[in-house]
């Protein structure tokens, strides 16, 4: 389902940290998939530990919790590490885990650009220039990079 | 010193005239004008009376009435389907509360990707609140592709038509269809 979109100043006032960046609209707003769903490039479920039977997909064999640490394990199994390096680094596919008191809130992944990729809620993708650009009241503080080795980007 | 209106003393004679004729019990001989009267018993006014009597006394016996509706339902196989469009009536006095609700939630929740926090969010609560009858208005909101709504169909139904799968388009289609079986939907 298309929603009706949120508007540029309906998301600065969610996330003020974007106000005044080189950001864009990617998408149309959907609650077909999720910001956890979109960094795993799934868009035709919304990620999130819940039980079955709730619309919601989480990986089988996982904790049915929100912590950053099980969220990691996920990225590991996709062949994602730990990184400490938010910059971009050619040939490395990066996602950034957004949380706060160990909880994650969001995900966004970068792409061969350099640029990220976030999906905001139920609302519409967006492409925004630095990882630090979603941070704020709505996906926390703290974040979380890991990358994987992508050969087809050198 | 106690004083009962006429209209009152009316209507507790009566009151005592039923009474008494209840604590007869169905099995009483009826309207005898007994031994000392000397108008003969009238048998056949007498059975007659005595029919009206457990008639009568059958339609108020609240186990009797439980069993006529059962029969009733087993009797028009859309007799639940029947009872339960009432609760689509019911679901129109509520929209305006429910759209309030929704409009409140969704607004408050738009940009956050959390199941906890959009199923947790007061307004959200709410609409479970209102329950079964506004079960028809939560449908709709599926029917027209809107999501996040399975968990308050569950706890507002007390039923999952879908409890082993993790995809969200199968949940929405068996909660449709179930929508539908109890005519629930168009």
């Amino acid at each position: 389902m298309i929603n009706a979109m949120a508007s540029l100043a309906d998301i600065e006032a969610a996330i003020p940290a974007l106000a005044g960046t080189n950001y864009s609209e990617e998408s149309l707003a959907t609650e077909e998939y999720n910001c956890i769903a979109y960094a795993f490039g799934d868009t035709k479920n919304p990620w999130w530990p819940k039980e079955k039977g709730y619309g919601y997909y989480w990986p089988p064999g996982f904790d049915q919790d929100d912590s950053v640490d099980t969220l990691k394990s996920i990225f590991r199994v996709h062949g994602y590490s730990d990184c400490d390096n938010k910059e971009h680094q050619v040939g490395y596919e990066k996602v950034a885990i957004y949380s706060r008191n160990g909880k994650f809130l969001h995900a966004a992944r970068q792409l061969q650009s350099g640029r990220w990729a976030s999906k905001l809620g139920d609302e519409q993708d967006i492409e925004h220039e630095r990882v630090e650009h979603v941070t704020g009241d709505a996906y926390g503080e703290d974040i979380h990079v890991m990358r994987k080795r992508r050969e087809d980007w050198t | 010193m106690l004083t009962v209106k006429r209209e009152d003393q009316c209507r507790i004679s009566s009151l005592a005239r039923s009474y008494g004729r209840a604590v007869r019990g169905i099995g009483a001989a009826g309207w005898s004008y007994g031994a000392k009267s000397k108008r003969p018993i009238d048998h056949q006014r007498t059975a007659c009376r005595n029919n009206w009597y457990v008639k009568q006394k059958l339609q108020y016996d609240i186990e009797e009435r439980i069993g006529r509706v059962f029969k009733w339902m087993l009797e028009k196989p859309d007799a639940r389907t029947t009872g339960e469009r009432r609760g689509l009536n019911q679901a129109e006095l509520l929209r305006p509360e429910f759209n309030h609700l929704v409009e409140q939630w969704r607004k408050e929740t738009r940009f956050s990707s959390s199941a906890d926090e959009k199923i947790l969010h007061p307004a959200y609560q709410s609409i479970i609140a209102m329950g079964r009858s506004a079960v028809p208005l939560v449908l709709e909101e599926l029917q027209n592709g809107r999501g996040h709504l399975f968990w308050a169909l569950r706890y507002m139904t007390g039923e999952n038509p879908c409890p082993d799968s993790n995809n969200a388009h199968e949940t929405r289609e068996a909660w449709l269809e179930w929508g539908r079986r109890r005519g629930l939907l168009d």
